[in-house]
């Protein structure tokens, strides 16, 4: 007879030791997954179900120890030490066992349940490591366990021992020895907090541990004047002995027990040969090259996406097009109007450019995959540096390339609570995806021939107003001394196919039901403010779009783009960038050619208006919801009116002033 | 400051002479060479069978017999993580910041005695080092608090 029980998982280990590859491959979960430290920044759960067992799987932003330094952290440890979960699922990157074991002897030391799972197993073996699993095993007191998480390799087995584990009774703690002087501290630390009130619980010894490593939260939670007293005396007493820290004492004593572990448990080559990474970073992050292969890379991805995708875009514009003369014959008349002009022309216009916002979906997803992403950071530091951030600061910027929101989010791995508000605060002037419909609209129209290197230069400026606007803010508005930073490189990998797909598809898929929803139901207020009242020309000045726009466009034609119709699709940007091209779109309709080509017959655009016009979508107001992203992860509405207000006021001066200085040059 | 003899650094390590236990022709001599007390000294490279030993001083290339090298105590000179160029490797020795920036070093794996090698350094912003099977950039302003032995 076998019964039935819910058992729930924490899986927990370095960043980037695929702990959200494994949570993806037991749930069936679409977490995203990267090439990077820091992909996960908040704890996802998800469910399955293994031999009749309720399985709850818990996954955690990456730590290196039990003590916090940023918000994605503390979640994770919280997690671990509070919520109690049945089975701490340990993942370790087998192909660098020493760092990866630091944090195992941790948890072990904790004495929870836990199994350590030797992920990346492939890699180790490449590099000619060889595990012995059963010594280790042994040695440590826990169930050891192989993976290929990528691959799925060694899954069953471990879920096997979850279950195995949930049910026995937990080990009793690893027990670490740490000689003699430092033990009897311990054990007067233990006393102390055996005799606090609700202190016996559970762990005395790991709790005076971390007191002895002086981590702030652990000493809150038994702060007391005995405490004070003894923990001091303590420190004291080992700093006079060993001319040490009682922190670098103790991290040195567990350095030295996985070293004389690993003599044991692990043979590597005599001689390793530098690696492929290594001798790859010697080029591209090179102190001279590095930030040139940077923009070149990005230069490249542009022309890479527009090469590719001008036919497609061609082609599905040919049928819309079509669609769209068919649509307008619809009887009864509003409903043609309504498919034909507001649909159609909103949504199908969007629907063409799927091809380059996947595109660029895809290169991101590469971007994440291969390793690079941290090495933008690394080469970007020295730039960083002068405004006053950190490399760090850069990785949320360039994931903003895809959403923005995804870009705030990643701010919590960001440690110094002034850099990190200083970062979300300037990550929406990043271009996103939905941006890149305007550009690839107007680009088309207005550069023949140069879209790869107009879009170019727009990101490019928007990376060089966002470093102005952190310069500024950090400053002025957060001036303080800018804390240090630390982070680590992974190997450079193939992306695989089918992750970049997966990747893509994530990103892809949230675009395509905004398509269909939010932006659908935008287009068809649009379609019908610019029908009434009933009876004038459609998406006239005397409809009530028009006279919207009218009201805020004389505002805006001191940048060159002062039409209603410029101004009332700008208005709808608000809920969503894509909504900019979706309004133009049913505002002029589709059915009488290409859109491109109307917006510059019918608004008498010069390419210096419409280019004026591109620089205004990029940094005015972020949508509505990278507006409640800031509120959610800056801490109040105050930021994200803030953000809202001096965007736009930049993005105004931005416009404005490449207009008429351009206007000066160009008749 | 714990002083050891000149014979036993590393090779490439630098020194400063704290020392030297040789008295009359030998130790004359020798200060005409610039061996004298606080010179810095660099260990280059030792013989096959321990001698002769060739070091460098004042930008002098020296080769030494190995019982007047056992004879003069040295202090390793400790630089800043920061200052080293790429392609250096050295051990690092002590840190000079707070709590909580050596327990995010070591959570790291950055402990004392550990072995570093330098593979990008884009001063004043951040460098890039190897150690152990990892990678880590680290920020200017703290490599400034990591002191090192260069070997
Ligand atoms: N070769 C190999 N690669 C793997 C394996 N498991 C995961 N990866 C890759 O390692 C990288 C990191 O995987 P993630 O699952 O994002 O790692 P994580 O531990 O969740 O990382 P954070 O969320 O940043 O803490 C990805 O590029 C994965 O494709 C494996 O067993 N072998
Ligand atoms: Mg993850």
């Amino acid at each position: 007879m076998s019964f039935s029980v819910k058992i729930t998982i924490a899986l927990a280990g370095n960043p980037n030791a695929g702990k959200t590859t494994l949570f993806n491959t037991l749930t069936g979960g679409h977490q995203s997954v990267g090439n990077w430290p820091g992909v996960t920044v908040e704890k996802k759960e998800g469910f399955l179900k293994y031999e009749g067992h309720d399985v709850h799987v818990v996954d955690l932003p990456g730590v290196y120890s039990l003590t916090a330094h940023s918000p994605d952290e503390v979640v994770s440890r919280n997690f671990i030490i509070n919520e109690a979960p049945d089975v701490v699922v340990d993942i370790v990157d087998a192909s660098n066992l020493e760092r990866n074991l630091y944090l195992s002897v941790q948890i072990l030391e904790m004495g929870v349940p836990s199994i350590i799972v030797l992920n990346m197993m492939d890699v180790a073996e490449k590099n000619g490591h060889k595990i012995d699993i059963a010594a280790l095993s042994a040695e440590i007191g826990a169930d050891v366990v192989p993976l290929v998480a990528s691959k799925g390799q060694g899954i069953d087995d471990l879920m096997k021992r979850v279950v195995e584990a949930a049910a026995k009774k937990p080990a009793p703690a690893f027990h670490l020895n740490y000689g003699e002087e430092i033990e009897t501290e311990i054990s007067r630390l233990e006393s102390v907090i055996f005799d606090l009130p609700g202190g016996t619980e559970h762990l005395p010894r790991w709790y005076a541990l971390k007191l002895l490593e002086q981590d702030p939260d652990i000493f809150a939670k038994f702060d007391s004047g005995v405490m004070r007293k003894t923990l001091k005396e303590s420190l004291d007493h080992l700093d006079n002995i060993f001319g040490d820290k009682a922190e670098t004492l103790i991290a040195s004593a567990r350095y030295g027990f996985i070293a004389g572990l690993l003599r044991d448990v692990l043979k590597k080559p005599e001689v390793e040969s530098r690696s492929t990474s290594e001798k790859i970073d010697r080029v591209l992050v090179n102190r001279i090259l590095g930030i040139p292969f940077f923009l070149l890379i990005m230069l490249g991805t542009f022309e890479f996406i527009f090469t590719l995708s001008r036919p497609m875009t061609v082609g599905i514009n040919r049928l819309f097009e079509w669609l769209g003369r068919l649509a307008v014959g619809i009887r009864p008349e509003w409903l043609g109007s309504l498919l034909g002009r507001g649909v159609l022309g909103g949504v199908g216009t969007l629907v063409s450019f799927i091809p380059p916002i996947f595109l660029l979906f895809i290169a991101i997803a590469i971007l994440e995959d291969c390793g690079y992403m941290s090495r933008a950071a690394f080469v970007m530091d020295k730039v960083m540096h002068k405004i006053g951030l950190h490399g760090r600061s850069f990785i949320p910027m360039v994931l903003a390339f895809g959403c923005n929101i995804s870009g705030i989010m990643a701010c919590r791995t960001i440690e110094n609570p002034k850099d990190r508000l200083t970062t979300i605060l300037v990550t929406p002037f990043m271009s996103c995806g939905a941006r890149l419909t305007i550009y690839v609209l107007l680009a088309a129209a207005f550069f023949p021939g140069q879209q790869g290197l107009v879009v170019f230069s727009l990101y490019v400026l928007g990376i060089l107003v966002a470093l102005l606007a952190a310069l500024v803010l950090r400053k002025r508005v957060f001036a303080g001394e800018s804390s240090h930073f630390v982070m680590e490189l992974p190997s450079y990998r193939w992306p695989t196919f089918t992750g970049v797909l997966v990747h893509m598809w994530q990103r892809g898929k949230a675009f395509l039901v905004k398509a269909g929803t939010v932006i659908l139901g935008l287009v068809v207020v649009a379609w019908f403010l610019s029908s009434m009242p009933w009876g004038v020309p459609y998406a006239s000045g005397g409809s009530w779009i028009g006279h919207i726009g009218k009201v805020v466009a004389p505002l805006l034609s001191p940048a060159g783009f002062g039409q209603w119709q410029a101004a009332v699709s700008l208005m709808f940007g608000f809920l969503a960038k894509e909504v900019v091209v979706g309004t133009m779109g049913a505002i002029f309709g589709v059915s009488s050619g290409n859109l491109g080509q109307i917006i510059s017959s019918q608004l008498g655009w010069t390419p210096l208006a419409a280019y004026s016009f591109m620089v205004f979508s990029l940094l005015y107001l972020p949508c509505i919801a990278s507006i409640n992203t800031i509120r959610a992860e800056a801490g109040g509405w105050k930021w994200a009116l803030f953000t809202a207000v001096y965007t736009t006021v930049i993005a105004w001066v931005a416009a404005t002033v490449i207009f008429q200085v351009g206007s000066l040059f160009v008749h | 400051m714990t002083t050891i003899r000149l014979s036993e650094l590393e090779n490439g390590q630098k020194a400063r002479i704290v020392k030297i236990n040789l008295e009359g022709d030998i130790r004359r001599r020798l200060s005409d060479m610039g061996l004298v007390n606080d010179a810095e000294v660099q260990l280059l490279r030792v013989a096959p069978l321990g001698d002769p030993v060739e070091i460098r001083v004042k930008g002098y290339e020296l080769s030494l017999r190995k019982e007047v090298v056992s004879e003069i105590e040295v202090e390793p000179v400790n630089t800043r993580l920061v200052k080293l160029a790429a392609g250096k490797t050295a051990r690092i020795s002590s840190f000079g910041g707070g709590t909580e920036l050596i327990r995010r070093l070591s959570d790291l794996g950055l402990n004392p005695g550990v072995e570093v090698t330098i593979v990008e350094n884009h001063y004043p912003g951040a460098m890039l080092i190897t150690l152990g099977g990892s990678r880590l950039v680290l920020s200017s302003e703290l490599a400034e608090q990591v002191l090192v032995r260069e070997i």
